[in-house]
């Protein structure tokens, strides 16, 4: 079990999208008031990057297709046909973590 | 046989289900795709998006017709786009969704056809009225776009259209020349009217369906304002205006590029109240005279998804809003209409002008 320190949490504001590598692995952090959700980051839809999205720390929006997913745990709003990968977080003396075993990747037929 | 008439069969193989249809030698995979009423993927269908990516079984079938699109950066080295590529041979490609058949009785599938330019008439040095006379019935929904070629030019040219014809009228075009752009520099520097040219369509999903039933909010930039009209007409024609409202955005970068005043005007007079337009001028201020002389129309400063954005905030229920023109203004309106006036997506139509 491999947890990976990311930053303090006052260091994301609500709903800020950033990309970072943690063991190699392209990782999205999105502030999710709280915490930080930890997801790939890549759509599970096409290959466009989530970092190009919207988020408002409770709901992200893919620019791409406008696909939805609520952040707390990765499920599908509207439209979406599939939900996101997360990775485990916690905050430990204010300091957020990830938990990365393996990198987090969508089955594609491309 | 000759070679132009030769056909190849194209396997269209989803997670599930497989549907076979016929390639022309020489024809884009979409196209023949979409013309034999299969709902393949696509957003521009011009080569720029990358939303047209497949897999083929076999590569060397599979012929690219503008290698350099801006739209195959995004492909893994096994795909190709669909819109800028031919096939050789019998071959079969794989989507990551089911392929559906495009089945609505109310949206025939796209067709190819011809059309001659039957009108020019120059709003201003680089934006031209063009009205087509197609030489078969073309019917679309409004704010549908059709694809354009010329002999002058390879591939196609994406155009919405600017009214919604009915089988046997004339389309209207709405066309911003383009610096050093092949088809808008073929269409701008001689008188061409009477010149034949190809077509294909209608195609796009940012249209109004016969079942809307709401407000509607039309945030368009530059030549995005052949959409809006399309979108328009339709809504005149459906008796929309009897029950619902409508808001019109028109984002321009100063007086100058305030076109088509008169048109919006007339808009407003013709829905009897429900329509309100506002044309938003991004790098100057409203002169005052201008404001005065035009009262049925709103003259605002500022980006044009700003502007629309404070006043539908304010809307209880959520509009259909329709969106188009230039990619960064069409990301800024949806991200604006998103995150600031709670719109879900679903109810949000959009053609990134690219
Ligand atoms: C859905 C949609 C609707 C649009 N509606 C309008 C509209 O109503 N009014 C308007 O003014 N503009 C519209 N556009 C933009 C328009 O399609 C053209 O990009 C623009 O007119 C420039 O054409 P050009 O030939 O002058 O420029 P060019 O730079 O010569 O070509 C521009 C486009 O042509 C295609 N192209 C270029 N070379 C090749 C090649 N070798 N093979 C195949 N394709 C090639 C590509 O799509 C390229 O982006 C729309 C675009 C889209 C995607
Ligand atoms: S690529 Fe993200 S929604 Fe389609
Ligand atoms: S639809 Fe083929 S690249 Fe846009």
């Amino acid at each position: 079990m491999s947890w990976y320190s990311v930053g303090s949490l006052n260091e994301f504001t609500d709903g800020e999208l950033k990309t970072v590598e943690v063991a190699g692995i392209q990782v999205l952090l999105v502030g999710r008031g709280e915490d930080v959700a930890a997801i790939p980051p890549m759509c599970p839809h096409l290959e466009e990057p989530l970092v190009h999205g919207m988020c408002d720390g409770r709901l992200l929006t893919c620019m791409k297709h406008l696909w939805q997913w609520e952040l707390d745990d990765g499920s599908p709003v509207g439209a979406a046909e599939a939900p996101l990968k997360m990775y485990a977080t916690r905050v430990v003396d204010g300091q957020v973590e990830i938990l990365v075993e393996q990198e987090l990747i969508y089955e594609r037929e491309s | 046989m000759r070679q132009a008439q030769a056909k190849h069969t194209l396997t269209i193989q989803g997670p599930k289900s497989t549907l076979e249809v016929d390639c022309h030698d020489g024809e884009r995979v979409l196209l023949a795709g979409l013309r034999q009423g299969i709902a393949l993927p696509y957003e521009c269908a011009t080569g720029t998006c990358g939303e047209c990516r497949a897999n083929p079984s076999n590569g060397e079938a599979v012929a690219p017709l503008w290698p350099e699109a801006p739209g195959a950066t995004g492909c893994k080295e096994s795909e190709f786009l669909m819109c800028q590529s031919t096939i050789r041979r019998n071959t079969t490609i794989r989507l990551q969704r089911e392929p559906e058949l495009l089945t609505d009785p109310a949206s025939p599938p796209p067709a190819y056809g011809s059309a001659t330019i039957t009108s020019v008439t120059y709003e201003s040095n680089d934006t031209a009225v063009v009205w087509l006379t197609p030489s078969q019935p073309f019917s679309c929904h409004g704010g549908q776009f059709i694809l354009v070629s010329s002999p002058e030019c390879d591939g196609y040219r994406a155009y919405s259209l600017a009214n919604r014809p009915a089988p046997g009228d004339p389309l209207k075009l709405i066309i911003r020349r383009k610096a050093a752009g092949k088809f808008t520099q073929w269409l701008f520097d001689e008188d061409r009217r009477g010149a034949t040219i190809n077509y294909f369509g209608p195609l796009g999903k940012a249209h109004l369906h016969p079942g809307d039933d709401a407000e509607l909010a039309i945030i368009v930039g530059g030549s995005g304002v052949s959409l809006a009209f399309g979108v328009l007409e339709h809504a005149i024609q459906a008796d929309h205006f009897r029950t619902h409202r409508a808001r019109l955005y028109l984002g321009v970068r100063t007086q100058e590029d305030a076109l088509f005043v008169e048109a919006i005007k007339h808009y407003v007079r013709t829905s009897n109240g429900a329509l309100s337009a506002t044309i938003a001028f991004s790098e100057a201020p409203v002169p005052e005279a201008l404001q005065t002389a035009n009262s049925d129309i709103h003259f605002a400063t500022g980006y044009v998804h700003e502007v629309a954005v404070a006043d539908l905030k304010a809307l209880r229920s959520s509009p259909t809003a329709f969106v188009a023109g230039p990619p960064p203004m069409v990301d800024g309106a949806i991200r604006a209409l998103i995150m600031e006036c709670r719109i879900p997506p679903n109810r949000i139509r959009f053609d990134r002008f690219s």
